[in-house]
């Protein structure tokens, strides 16, 4: 099960772009990266393109976060129990 | 680069070009260009079910320098697909047969490969085909057993050539899926290959691909769909862009090297696949054909003496040194086929150059006597093969085709495609639904555009009025129209060349897939330029209906069926009094304005009308100085000197084909193949990068030869002002005889031209109130239609009346008058309820008849018969006794029922019941405005009709039409100011009836209205 969380969040990230922590509820470092993929935006509104990891903390959760390549920002997407 | 050896070097194993209709967004030699640009050695295209992007890819990689390799990306039995690579001729040969058997053993559009369909082709090898391919879908839904299943299976049908194809393009699963295929391919001992499934040349051409996806599916942007492509990684990548996607396994890159350098070029470049024609034992196609030339030369020239004999031992040489006696000689056959048959037939275009051809009957041109050269239809130089096209009387082109199914069989005949690409409208169309346009407002755009490719909408979208109309600027227009222009000229889907067909020595599968088109005949999926490339022997059939007019007019008047019309003054007389309705191709206003101030005087003038109403010499600006120079107002001056032996017959105006190639050699001195590459950029309107690079090329060379460039830049611009659409000579004068033909009907039989025209509708460019107006001008007679009487055409009867045809009636088949005129034939009808008894027709069938009137000889009283008609019992058929009392319709109401179902309702009678509110507006009718002198102004109204903007050199838009009320037909201009104004109200809008202010100009015996205000007229009509 996931839910959908779409909500702003800081993230430290590696020089190849990986997120490396962010914090969401408290401190997050990711474990590992489980998936990743890029998607376009919707461009017929403008939208560029983002980036999306799938990745497990330390805590043992599992997030989606994604990153906007235009606006160079990240959004915690979902957050899967 | 990485071009130690060992080490990888790229070349794309998957690629789709748009040739997989709707998936993919860069046409083959664009795919090609770009590999070479990107040091690619190779690429291949794998298009969806189809090899239709091959010959194009060859021809482009041919000139790059790389080779190309023909594949296809094939659908399963399963829907699962698979990319079949050739690994050179053989290979491509059992392409073509796997895609026949996908196509012809499926439901149209939806072919399906059976898998043991792949066993036993050796030349071909295939790669999984990424997610779509049997091994991922199943990896996809974890179903690892299944995909090692179909795995072994592709192995054991293809030994020795399968890959499995390692795509990585930033989707999400894509880790766990190769991670699935590798461990396959390990356990089953087979090799692996990157691939990066290119659908689109460049990252960001990436909307388009996903736009035309929800095109191809049906949706919307909006919508979420799994077909839909994720992201922007499927393109043409560069080598190092692929090396860094696999860093970690370098030696996946490097196997699609190896696989590149087991596929050899699929074409071989300048083989002929024509067909033998079957000659008796000890005979040879030369000797025949020039047996047949000495015969036909004896009735045309009446021997072989002096410049005959000398110009058919030239051309006879020319044919044998290239080969091409065969061609003839099967050209000759279905000729002959034709004539046996009762077949009415001409030959078009440049085989009129050609003596030979006029020897065989191909043609009615005398070449000789009308000083045309050979070398313009065929040449040593250019070594290209000859082209002769036919028209045939359109009812019998379908039994001509069957002929050459049976005599060469059915497997080495085949129907030719041609690719639909984007324009305008369709553009508009399919892109404004996808991009979530209203449906009302996307059908109102399209119905609005004028007829333009889909990138000239962006440059033009101001000079259009009537569009800005219908949406207001928004940033989804805008969107709209990019998109427009990105997909402009992308093929969108196949259709069927009308007249083509292939004939080939060795059965077509061999060489193309056939497939069926949407009238369920064989064709192979390739346009008439790529089939000639692949060595085909193509054949033009083309279906003419006034061949068909001119079969049936000659029954009516035999005795002029054999006369020489070109000779007969009363044919010139009626042509040059500009009262040409119903004349081939010289009926349109353009052509009756001409005529009205050209005053024609012989064939010569004729063969001139019909080149110069054609899009290139208008935009050329040539009529005026034509006209002008023709009756002695302005001097014949020539830029050059040499220019004056090619264009004195003319005037010193570029008419024809023919004379822009004789520029082109004798002032640019291009060599043959360049005047030839010319002659191809003006007939297809292409890019004006590709005439500028012309253009230099012609002054540099000009210069060369001691020409001024500031001249040479000239003669150029003149040449250029022609560019876009002009006719060879040879073909306009070949339709000036037929066009001759129907001026010579017109004039001394009018009763059997216009009953052959109005048989044969739709056809010509007026509906049939018009013509039957004309007719009447004509002092013709009509008779009305009689169920006891009348024949399924139009017929003269025998003191000269015409009887109206069934074939007038709607929603009465051809079926039904088949049955009707049978049962006529054993007895006569003698009422109603014979009538329906025995020819069984529908009950809406004999209401349509009897609104005709063709049951007025049972009863004068028609709503009594549709009475009975509709009460008609279903038990016995019987009709029941007739109400004494019943009184028949108004005579109006008789009128207007009739003209509906006669598809006669002329627009005009809404003119003729305003007339009493126009008059009292000060509005004239169309007939008074012919009395008015130059230059008065006048107000007019009527029913618009074939409003157009033809191209214009300077670019305006200036908008011709006619304008119809019931006492006639008046041409129309109006010049940009007034369109752009008003424009809304003729393109758009559209009210009944358009009021127009204008003033009359006159030119020789032709008028033209020239339109200063549009208006919306009140009708002064009640609706109750």
């Amino acid at each position: 099960m996931s839910r959908l969380v779409n909500r702003p969040v800081p993230v430290a990230a590696r020089r190849d772009g990986a997120p490396l922590a962010f914090s969401f509820r408290g401190r997050h470092r990711v474990a590992r990266v489980l998936e990743a993929w890029r998607e376009a935006g919707e461009w017929w509104e403008g939208h560029g393109e983002r980036q999306v990891y799938r990745v497990e903390t330390e805590g043992g959760g599992v997030f989606e976060l994604l990153f906007d390549l235009d606006r160079r920002d990240w959004t915690l997407t979902r957050n899967y129990d | 680069m990485h071009h130690r050896k060992g080490v990888y070097r790229l070349v794309h194993l998957n690629v789709h070009s748009a040739f997989s209709l709707l998936d993919g967004t860069a046409m083959p030699e664009a795919l090609a260009a770009r590999a070479a640009e990107l040091g690619q050695r190779a690429i291949a295209l794998t298009d969806r079910d189809s090899v239709s992007g091959v010959p194009s890819l060859c021809r482009a990689a041919r000139r790059l320098g790389i080779r190309a390799i023909a594949g296809s990306q094939v659908t399963l039995g399963d829907g699962a697909r698979l990319t079949l690579l050739a690994t050179g001729p053989e290979g491509y040969a059992g392409l073509c047969r796997l895609l026949t058997t996908a196509h012809l053993g499926s439901r149209r559009g939806e072919p399906r490969l059976p898998y043991q369909a792949l066993a036993g082709e050796q030349g071909l090898i295939a790669l999984t085909g990424g997610r779509g391919g049997p091994v991922d879908r199943a990896l996809l839904a974890r179903r690892a057993d299944l995909a090692e299943e179909a795995l072994r299976r592709l192995r054991e049908l293809l030994p020795g050539r399968l890959y499995v194809e390692i795509q990585r393009s930033a989707l999400p699963g894509d880790q766990a899926l190769e991670a699935g295929l590798c461990e396959l391919a390990r356990r089953l001992n087979l090799p692996q290959v990157a691939s990066a499934a290119v659908h689109h040349l460049r990252r960001e051409d990436f909307w388009v691909h996903d736009l035309l996806t929800c095109v191809r599916i049906g949706c919307s942007v909006d919508e979420v769909r799994p077909e839909r492509p994720l992201n922007g990684e499927r393109y043409l990548l560069s080598e190092e862009e692929v090396a860094a996607r696999f860093s970690d396994r370098p030696e996946l890159v490097t196997a699609t090297d190896e696989i590149a350098a087991r596929c050899l070029e699929p074409i071989t470049p300048g083989v002929r696949l024509y067909p033998a024609y079957p000659l008796p034992p000890g005979h040879t196609a030369q000797g025949t054909l020039e047996q047949l030339v000495r015969e036909g030369a004896g009735r045309r020239y009446g021997g072989l003496r002096g410049e005959v004999g000398r110009r058919l031992r030239h051309e006879l040489g020319t044919i044998a040194e290239l080969g091409f006696a065969e061609y003839f000689l099967l050209v000759w056959d279905v000729v002959r086929f034709a004539r046996a048959e009762d077949i009415r037939v001409a030959g078009r275009g440049s085989a009129a150059d050609s003596a030979v051809a006029y020897c065989l009957g191909l043609t009615e041109v005398d070449p000789i006597a009308r000083r045309l050269l050979f070398e313009r239809f065929l040449s040593r130089e250019r070594a290209e093969r000859p082209d002769i096209d036919l028209d045939f009387d359109h009812r019998a082109r379908d039994r001509v085709a069957a002929y050459l199914f049976r005599r060469y069989g059915e497997e080495h005949v085949a129907g030719v495609a041609t690719y639909q690409t984007f324009q305008g409208r369709s553009a508009v169309r399919d892109l404004g639904k996808a991009l979530g346009f209203p449906a009302a407002e996307v059908e109102e755009m399209q119905r609005r555009l004028p007829h333009m490719p889909a990138d000239a909408i962006l440059r033009r979208w101001d000079l259009f009025p009537e569009l800005r109309a219908v949406t207001g600027a928004s940033e989804r227009l805008a969107l709209l129209l990019r998109a427009a222009a990105a997909v402009a000229g992308l093929p969108r889907h196949l259709g069927t060349h009308l007249g083509g067909l292939i004939v080939s020595r060795q059965p077509v599968s061999e060489v193309a897939p056939r497939q069926l088109s949407a009238k369920g005949v064989a064709i192979v999926p390739f346009d008439k330029v790529d089939v000639e490339d692949i060595g085909f022997l193509k054949l033009d059939l083309l279906s003419l209906r006034t061949l068909a007019v001119l079969d049936e007019a000659y029954r009516a008047a035999p005795e002029l069926a054999e006369s020489r019309a070109a000779e007969d003054p009363a044919a010139m007389a009626l042509v040059a009094s500009g009262e040409t309705i119903g004349l081939f191709q010289l009926e349109s206003p353009a052509q009756r304005a001409l005529q009205g101030q050209m005053g024609a005087r012989s064939f010569e003038d004729i063969v001139h009308a019909l080149a110069i109403i054609r899009p290139g010499p208008i935009k050329g600006n040539m009529v005026t100085p034509y006209l002008r120079r023709r009756a002695g107002r302005e001097s014949v001056t020539y830029l050059d000197p040499r220019l004056r032996p090619i264009l004195e017959k003319t005037y010193g105006v570029v008419l024809f084909q023919e004379q822009v190639i004789e520029i082109a050699t004798t002032i640019g001195g291009f060599t043959p193949g360049e005047s030839d590459q010319l002659r191809r950029v003006m007939t297809h309107a292409r890019s004006a990068a590709e005439m500028e690079s012309l253009g230099e090329l012609f002054c540099a060379k000009a210069a060369r030869s001691g020409t001024d460039p500031t001249v040479a830049r000239e003669i150029f611009t003149m040449l250029q002002g022609y560019a876009s659409y002009g006719f060879p000579e040879a073909h306009a004068a070949a339709f000036a005889h037929t066009a001759l033909r129907t001026a010579q009907l017109s004039a001394r039989r009018p009763e059997a031209l216009f009953a052959g025209l109005l048989s044969q509708q739709p056809m010509g460019y007026y509906p049939p109130h018009i013509l039957i107006g004309e007719a009447l001008r004509r002092g013709v007679r009509f008779r009305p239609l009689d169920i006891r009487r009348s024949l399924s055409s139009y017929t003269v009867e025998e003191d000269g009346a015409v009887r109206v045809g069934l074939c007038a009636v709607r929603g009465l088949g051809a079926v039904q008058r088949e049955v009707i005129l049978a049962t006529r034939r054993e007895r006569p009808f003698t009422s109603l309820q014979d009538l329906a008894g025995r020819t069984g027709l529908k009950a809406d069938e004999l209401a349509a008849l009897c609104d005709a009137g063709a049951l007025d000889g049972f009863d004068r009283n028609r709503r009594r018969l549709l009475w009975q008609i509709g009460a008609q019992r279903e038990e016995d058929g019987l009709f029941p006794p007739v109400p004494r009392d019943m009184p028949d319709f108004a005579p109006w109401q008789r009128f207007w029922r009739q003209e509906a179902v006669l598809g006669l309702r002329g627009p005009s009678r809404l003119a003729a019941a305003a007339r009493t509110a126009l008059r009292r507006q000060g509005i004239a009718s169309v007939g008074a405005v012919k009395h008015l002198r130059h230059g008065e102004t006048v107000r007019v109204a009527g029913v618009p009709y074939r409003p157009h903007r033809p191209p214009t050199r300077s670019g305006t838009v200036v908008a011709f039409f006619m304008l119809e009320d019931e006492t006639g037909l008046l041409d129309l201009v109006a010049v940009e100011d007034v369109y752009r104004r008003q424009g809304d109200l003729l393109f758009g809008r559209r009210p009944p009836l358009l009021g127009v202010e204008g003033r009359v100009q006159r030119r020789g015996r032709g008028i033209t209205l020239r339109a200063e205000e549009l208006f919306e007229p009140d009708l002064g009509l009640r609706v109750e």
